[in-house]
């Protein structure tokens, strides 16, 4: 059996938000766990169970207030802004749930933004053929149906050939046809492209795809396990 | 609406003003800028209009002036005129001509009694002599010391001031003057020889007159003297060269109808000296102005002898038509300056509600859920936007009035006498501008918040449809990547400018009025400048200019300015001599009021290339004519104008038209042949030093009885300076205001943008964009706005400055309008400066940008 790559290893993270007052929120209580390269992992939860916590502070979007978040063997807990900063530009990709392309930039120009930053980042072009977009480059984002939207924002995570893909609730807004396509070019990209894909959601049914499942409750990991035989999204019944 | 649902709204109303508190203000400041402006300007001339009214009130201004040739007297004509007049009112006589006054020119009106009309507006100061037949009162303006005056004077009650008398008046013949010759004490010289001879006056009061108005540095100012006061004086003069008796019989027998005086004195003459040759009319109805001047048209062009000089309504006077026209400005820059603020106000209201209407989708839609109507929500939003455009109206309101005319005060002071200054507020003007602010604005709001007000309420809390206004293009064949941050920011942010063409156009109104205004301001500057270092006599060629008095017995017709330093070497090397005295110029039955300039002999500068090109060869048959009296009178080069000097009525062809900013009018040799006699007595005198030590020379000039003043080109340069120096005062104000405007705009609209696009700097950030890189496409726009209304404001910048300079003329001088290139330069840069630091200040909030908490919402 081929040694699994630890990519990510969380250590007793926490965070908590107004602490030591009287409205102190714990969103995430002595998490710990790795993640896998190439791993396709489902992170799965209620609301307000910490998970989108969770994917944030794996996105260097926020910082933990105690614990260790080692992204290969660089302590990314005790970054700064800037380091930060560069930590998003070179590891991460990040495909959100509403999307949030830029209106005013077309389809490949949403990509070419993030592409620009990247020091060996795919072709904007290649990438947009290969979410299936390749006649709606020049589309700009309102002129594109929700799906298409987010196999642009997957494409704009993907060119810079990120580390780990971070997914928030990628198919919250769209209808169940749709949304099993873009899980299935999620599953895809993982594989073809051998990154660590963690999506959030709060559908159970989704998780079934997942090869590694971690459910999150109260801000603590509820259960973490590996499936030997996801499913294929196409067979989940939504 | 229930009492709480109206209170609902209350508090949701006070809640969005807290939250968009910097929007709002910037409405408030710009808009109580423009209204600040429009109301403070229109309360200035409101203001002004009503002190030049009292002035005239409380002087009880005549309404008709009518003038005779006082050398050409009719005894028929008093009985006539004062029958004419008796039909439409009444009137009074009095003796009036131009004198000097120790050196400066200055009006003299006598008469028997303090006048009832034209008489003091206020007597500032009085001696107990003073009686109603016992005066001589100068107007407050002469004891003042004034930058245009060559002369220190120092004038107050009980002081002694010279008047010069111009000896034509008693209309002399050879042969009275040989009569009188014999009455002369021995070795005198007969005074009635003389051109002019100086009567001495004690000053028994200081006024205020209502023809005093405009003051003496640009028109002469009147002076009153009672008759007995002159008569005295004039005793006392004759009586140094007249024995006892010469003088009791020139006083008495003598010369009945020729010296023309008399009645009343102690010497029992009957005919008197000054007699009255100008009629003061007061109507009864104003209407009946132009049925009264026709009659005495009439009655004058019947005569044989047409012997008047002039017939002139108050407002048709030179000084009437000064401060009527300056009236006339100070409403239409009421009108005229504060539009571009108006403009940017409006839009800035237009930019803010669309964008509080958008953001406030989902709160219309829950309203409409809760069971408000459109009318209820729409009155929400118009009485939000009511209540600010108020509060602004009421800042601009009550500062104006309190700010501009204390601000203009500065410029009136210089030009004007006038009482203190009353606030009137313009209560009609001021309730149409609020009714008209609200309006707009409830207009504007209605617009923007129509189509969102109508929507279902399950329309309004869906995220709101992006319109699409860009195609996509065709794909023809694949591209290749070339992308980097800054193309793609370029593109944003040129794409973002198209999409929101209201924002982009309240920005580039912004710039535009800013740069506009900038070079408005540098340009005035540079405009004065132009005209002081191209000026004929500020720039004479001259190391230093002279005024010196004339004196009867010193007539200085070849004097010499033998200035030595200490080791006895000569300072001056020559010089030339000049005179300036303000007179009317007549071309085509319209006359302004101006000055000659008639040069001496060039004695220093002949042939010296030094000499300003203005005033180097004169012709002897012709006049040169400064080109804004050309452009009053309309006079085009070979036209004939006329104008009356030393006693002479000259008619003289004009040879060149020349530009000047301060040594307007014109401009004749004293050894013209149109004089009948070759000017020999000056006034003035360029000097030519040898550059040792001008400031020894100034300093032993200044020492001499005779010499006024010295003064360097760059005193001159200063002196003229000064007379311009309201125009600094609106200079000031334009560049303030420039400033303010260009501020406002982009801070509101930099902060708009921000708002607007904090999801987008948010997904840039989670992208990995550095602050500066996410900065780049909002710098862009704003600065792209920025360097696009500053070169169209550039191109206004001269027109702007034309208009304000034409909307505050200066009467005595006259504007070569010029822009340099500097200005154009630093009115740029200046606009584009602060764009960069009021967006550089916006950049630093995108640090404060929230990545998780910005992107969790629906768009």
């Amino acid at each position: 059996m081929e040694q699994e790559e630890v990519i990510i290893k969380i250590n007793n993270l926490s965070k908590i938000y107004n602490e030591g007052k009287e409205n102190e929120v714990r969103a995430l209580n002595s998490v710990s766990f790795n993640l896998n390269k190439g791993e396709f992992t489902v992170i799965l939860g209620p609301s307000g169970a910490g998970k989108s916590t969770l994917l944030n502070i794996l996105g260097g979007m926020d910082t933990p207030s105690y614990g260790d978040f080692i992204f290969e063997d660089a302590n990314v807990s005790k970054y700064n802004p800037e380091e930060l900063t560069m930590f998003r530009r070179k590891k991460i990709g990040f495909v959100f749930q509403f999307y949030n392309l830029i209106a005013n930039l077309s389809a490949v120009e949403n990509v070419q933004l993030a592409s620009a930053l990247a020091d060996d980042p795919f072709d904007s072009y290649d990438i947009l053929e290969k979410v299936g977009l390749a006649k709606r480059v020049n589309n700009f984002p309102p002129q594109l149906s929700g799906g298409e939207q987010q196999r642009v924002a997957i494409a704009r995570a993907l060119v810079k050939k990120p580390q780990l893909l971070l997914c928030d609730e990628p198919t919250g807004a769209l209808d169940s046809k749709t949304g099993s396509t873009i899980i299935a070019l999620l599953k895809d990209i993982s594989k073809e492209f051998n990154i660590s894909v963690v999506m959030v959601t709060h559908n159970a049914k989704i998780a079934e795809c997942a090869e590694r499942l971690i459910i999150v409750r109260d801000g603590r990991i509820d259960t973490d396990t590996t499936n030997k035989n996801p499913k294929k999204p196409e067979e989940i019944n939504w | 609406m229930k009492k709480e649902a109206r209170k609902l709204l209350l508090k949701l109303g006070l809640s969005t003003i807290k939250q968009n508190w910097k929007q709002f203000l910037a409405i408030v400041g710009i808009g109580g800028l423009a209204i600040n402006l429009f109301v403070g300007l229109l309360t200035n001339a409101s203001s002004f209009e009503y002190r030049v009214h009292s002035m005239h009130k409380d002087g009880n201004v005549a309404d008709v002036f009518l003038t005779l040739d006082p050398r050409n007297p009719d005894p028929n004509d008093l009985d006539k005129i004062q029958d004419i007049a008796a039909k439409y009112g009444y009137s009074e006589e009095r003796f009036y001509t131009l004198t000097g006054l120790s050196s400066k020119n200055a009006l003299c009106a006598i008469s028997y009694s303090m006048p009832s009309i034209s008489a003091p507006s206020e007597i500032i100061k009085a001696s107990p002599k003073q009686t109603d037949h016992n005066f001589f009162i100068i107007d407050e303006v002469l004891c003042e010391s004034n930058a245009i005056s060559t002369q220190t004077i120092d004038f107050d009650v009980g002081k002694i001031c010279d008047v010069t008398i111009d000896t034509s008046y008693f209309s002399l013949s050879e042969e009275d003057l040989n009569q009188i010759d014999v009455l002369l004490k021995t070795g005198a010289k007969n005074p009635f020889r003389q051109d002019k001879f100086i009567l001495n006056f004690e000053i028994t009061g200081i006024m205020k007159h209502p023809e005093n108005i405009s003051r003496a540095a640009y028109s002469p100012c009147l002076f009153m003297c009672s008759n007995s006061v002159f008569r005295n004086s004039l005793r006392d003069k004759l009586a140094e060269s007249f024995t006892e008796l010469g003088l009791r019989t020139i006083w008495r027998e003598g010369f009945e109808g020729i010296l023309n005086w008399g009645d009343g004195d102690p010497y029992g003459s009957t005919i008197s000296f000054p007699t009255g040759n100008q009629f003061l009319m007061k109507l009864y109805d104003k209407k009946n102005k132009d049925k009264l001047m026709n009659e005495l048209e009439t009655y004058f062009s019947s005569k044989a002898v047409d012997n008047h000089l002039m017939l002139q309504a108050i407002d048709d006077t030179s000084g009437g038509m000064e401060v009527n026209q300056d009236i006339k400005q100070s409403y239409q820059l009421a009108f005229a300056f504060p539009l571009i603020f108006f403009l940017v106000a409006i839009l800035i209201i237009l930019t803010t509600f669309r964008q509080l209407i958008l953001k406030d989708r989902n709160q219309i839609g829950t309203l409409k859920g809760l069971g408000f109507k459109n009318k209820e929500i729409y009155l929400y939003y118009f009485l939000l936007v009511g209540t600010i455009t108020t509060v602004s109206f009421l800042i601009g309101a009550i500062s104006g009035p309190f700010l501009i005319p204390f601000l203009l005060e500065m410029k009136y002071k210089i030009l004007y006498t006038l009482p203190g200054i009353t606030i009137v507020f313009p209560w009609f003007y001021a309730f149409l501008t609020w009714l008209a602010f609200i309006a707009i604005s409830i207009l504007i709001t209605w617009y923007v918040s129509r189509k969102e007000i109508k929507l279902k309420p399950v329309e309004s809390m869906r995220p709101k449809e992006i319109n699409v206004i860009f195609k996509a293009k065709r794909i023809k064949k694949k591209k290749t990547d070339k992308a980097n941050t800054f193309k793609l920011a370029t593109h944003l942010a040129f794409r973002n400018m198209i999409s929101d063409p209201v924002k982009s156009l309240m920005v580039l109104l912004g710039m535009i009025g800013c740069t506009a205004l900038l070079c408005c301001g540098f340009g005035i500057e540079d405009t004065i400048n132009k005209g002081i270092n191209d000026d004929p006599f500020v720039h004479s060629g001259a190391n230093m200019t002279l005024a010196y008095v004339y004196e009867q017995d010193n007539s200085k017709t070849d004097i010499d300015f033998k200035v030595e330093d200490d080791e006895g070497e000569l300072l001056i090397n020559g010089y030339q001599p000049y005179s300036r005295v303000a007179l009317e110029i007549n071309h085509n039955s319209i006359s302004y009021s101006s000055y000659i300039q008639v040069m001496g002999e060039y004695r220093a500068f002949q042939g010296d290339s030094n000499i300003h090109y203005s005033m180097s060869n004169l012709p002897k048959d012709s006049v040169y004519l400064s080109s804004k009296v050309a452009r009053k009178l309309s006079v085009k080069v070979n036209d004939t104008i006329s104008f009356e000097y030393s006693g002479q009525r000259i008619e003289a062809k004009v040879s060149k038209i020349y530009d000047a900013f301060y040594a307007n009018g014109i401009m004749i040799l004293g050894e013209s042949t149109l004089f009948s006699e070759p000017i020999t007595k000056y006034e003035g005198a360029w000097l030519n030093l040898t550059n040792k030590n001008n400031e020894l020379v100034r300093e032993k000039l200044t020492d001499l009885s005779y010499v006024g003043s010295a003064e360097t080109p760059e005193g001159w340069a200063k002196i003229v300076n000064d007379a311009v120096s309201s125009i600094s005062i609106i200079t000031n104000a334009v560049k303030v205001f420039a400033l303010l405007l260009a501020t406002i705009a982009l801070y509101n609209l930099g902060l708009m943008n921000f708002n607007e696009r904090i999801r987008e700097i948010a997904t840039m950030k989670v992208l990995g964009f550095k602050k500066k890189e996410v900065s780049a496409s909002l710098l862009i726009e704003t600065l792209t706005l920025t360097f696009v209304g500053a070169a169209i404001g550039l191109t206004l910048g001269m027109p702007f400055m034309v208009t304000v300079l034409t909307i505050n003329e200066v009467g005595m001088v006259d504007y070569i309008y010029t822009v340099t290139t500097l200005t154009y330069v630093f009115s740029f840069l200046f606009t584009f400066l602060v764009g960069v630091l009021i967006n550089g200040l916006l950049m630093l909030k995108i640090r404060g940008i929230k990545m998780i908490e910005s992107l969790k919402s629906v768009e």
